[in-house]
C-alpha cells in the first residue's frame, strides 16, 4: 500500500478532516466535492 | 449540483472507516482536494465552509468504528517489563534479564483487548473509576490496519498498516483476582485516543519513534519504540493467524518505562504507595514523535 502524506482527524459530527500545518482542519469530502464542482 | 456531492461520497467518504476502506484511490483524491484548497478554494459547491480554524470545531478520537478491535501488546518494552517485574517480585530485574528470558523463550507474547466503546478523544475527561485507588497511564503507539488480511506473513505485515495514532492505556492496577485484566483495562474513558492518524509513509519506521508522557507538566515516561520486545510485524502476523484483521482494527505496541506500576515499590502485602498514580485534577499529555500530543484531564466520578 503506497500512501500519501496526511494527518487525518475526525471532527464535529464525526466527519473526516485533514489537519494542516497551522492547526486548521479541511473537510476532505467537501473539498473533493468542491474540486469536482469546479471542474464542471 | 448534487452530482459533486454524490461522486465525492463515493471517492472520498466523509467518514474515517469508509475512507480507510477505499484505500489508495481515496488518499490520492484527498491529496488532489487538499491541493485545490491550498490554491485558495476554501468554499464548498454551495459555498459552505470546508476549512475550520484550530479550536473552532471539536476534534474527536480517530476511531474508525465501534466495531474496531483494539489489541494491546502486554509488557512489550524491555525497560517497562524490567521495571514492572522488579516491583511485582520485590527484587531488581534488569533489561538484560528480560532480554535473556525473551531469547530463551521464557517470556512468551501476551496481551489483552480494549473495547472501542471505551475510547475518548483529545481533551475529553478520563473518569476516575470507583473500582480503583490505583489508576495508571501508558503512552502507546497504535497501528491502524488499512486492509483486510489473514495469516499475514511478517515480511508483508507493514503493508497492511494504514497509519498511526496515540492511545493512552488507562489501567486500574488494584483489581484483585483479575486474571487476564478482565476489569483492569476496560471501563468508561479507559482508552483516550488521538489527536490524529498520521499515514504510514509519513511516519516511516514506527520502531524508531520517541514517546513521552507528562502529568501536570512533569515527565513521567520518556522512551523509544526502539525498546519494543516484539515489533509490529510480529504482532500483525501473530494476531492474524486464524483471525482476519479488518480495516480499522488497531494494534497497540506497548509502553515504555515510567508508569506508576513500574516505579512504585510494593510493601510486604504487595500494596503500592499511591504517590505515582493518577488523581482527579491531573492533566495527562501523551506525546509521540511525528504524531503529536494527546491531552486528557482526569476527573472525579460524579
Amino acid at each position: 500500500m503506497v500512501l500519501t502524506r496526511m494527518r487525518l482527524v475526525v471532527y464535529g459530527a464525526h466527519r473526516l478532516g485533514c489537519l494542516l500545518e497551522d492547526g486548521s482542519i479541511v473537510d476532505l469530502n467537501l473539498a473533493y466535492a468542491s474540486l469536482l464542482a469546479g471542474r464542471g | 449540483m448534487t452530482r459533486p456531492y454524490v461522486h465525492a461520497d463515493a471517492v472520498v467518504p466523509a467518514d474515517l472507516l469508509g475512507f480507510i476502506e477505499e484505500g489508495e484511490p481515496a488518499l490520492r483524491a484527498a491529496e488532489e482536494a487538499l491541493s485545490f484548497v491550498r490554491e485558495g478554494n476554501v468554499g464548498g459547491p454551495r459555498r459552505e465552509r470546508i476549512v475550520f480554524e484550530a479550536g473552532e470545531v471539536k476534534v474527536r478520537a480517530p476511531l474508525p468504528s465501534l466495531t474496531s478491535r483494539i489489541a494491546m501488546a502486554g509488557a512489550n518494552f524491555y525497560d517497562h517489563a524490567a521495571g514492572a517485574l522488579s516491583m511485582i517480585r520485590g527484587k531488581k530485574i534488569t533489561v538484560e534479564d528480560v532480554k535473556r528470558d525473551v531469547e530463551e523463550g521464557q517470556a512468551p507474547p501476551w496481551g489483552f483487548w480494549k473495547f472501542a466503546r471505551n475510547v475518548v478523544g483529545p481533551d475529553e475527561p478520563i473518569i476516575y473509576p470507583a473500582r480503583t485507588e490505583r489508576l495508571d497511564y501508558e503512552v502507546e503507539v497504535a497501528a491502524v490496519i488499512g486492509r483486510r488480511g489473514k495469516d499475514i506473513p511478517e515480511e508483508e505485515a507493514m503493508s497492511y498498516v494504514f497509519g498511526y495514532t496515540i492511545l493512552n492505556d488507562i489501567s486500574a492496577r488494584d483489581q484483585p483476582n483479575d486474571r487476564g485484566f478482565f476489569l483492569a483495562k476496560n471501563f468508561d474513558a479507559s482508552a483516550p485516543m488521538g489527536p490524529c492518524i498520521v499515514t504510514a509513509d509519513e511516519i516511516g519506521d514506527p520502531h524508531t519513534l520517541g514517546m513521552r508522557l507528562k502529568i501536570n507538566g512533569v515527565i513521567r515516561q520518556e522512551g523509544s519504540m526502539r525498546d519494543m520486545i516484539r515489533q509490529f510485524p510480529f504482532w500483525i502476523a501473530y494476531l492474524s493467524r486464524d483471525m482476519t484483521l479488518y480495516p480499522g482494527d488497531i494494534i497497540c505496541g506497548g509502553t515504555c518505562a515510567g508508569t506508576a506500576l513500574d516505579t512504585s515499590p510494593r510493601d510486604a502485602e504487595g500494596r503500592t504507595r499511591p504517590d505515582n498514580f493518577l488523581r482527579p485534577g491531573d492533566v495527562i499529555e501523551a506525546w509521540v514523535e511525528k504524531i503529536g500530543v494527546l491531552r486528557n484531564p482526569v476527573v472525579a466520578k460524579q
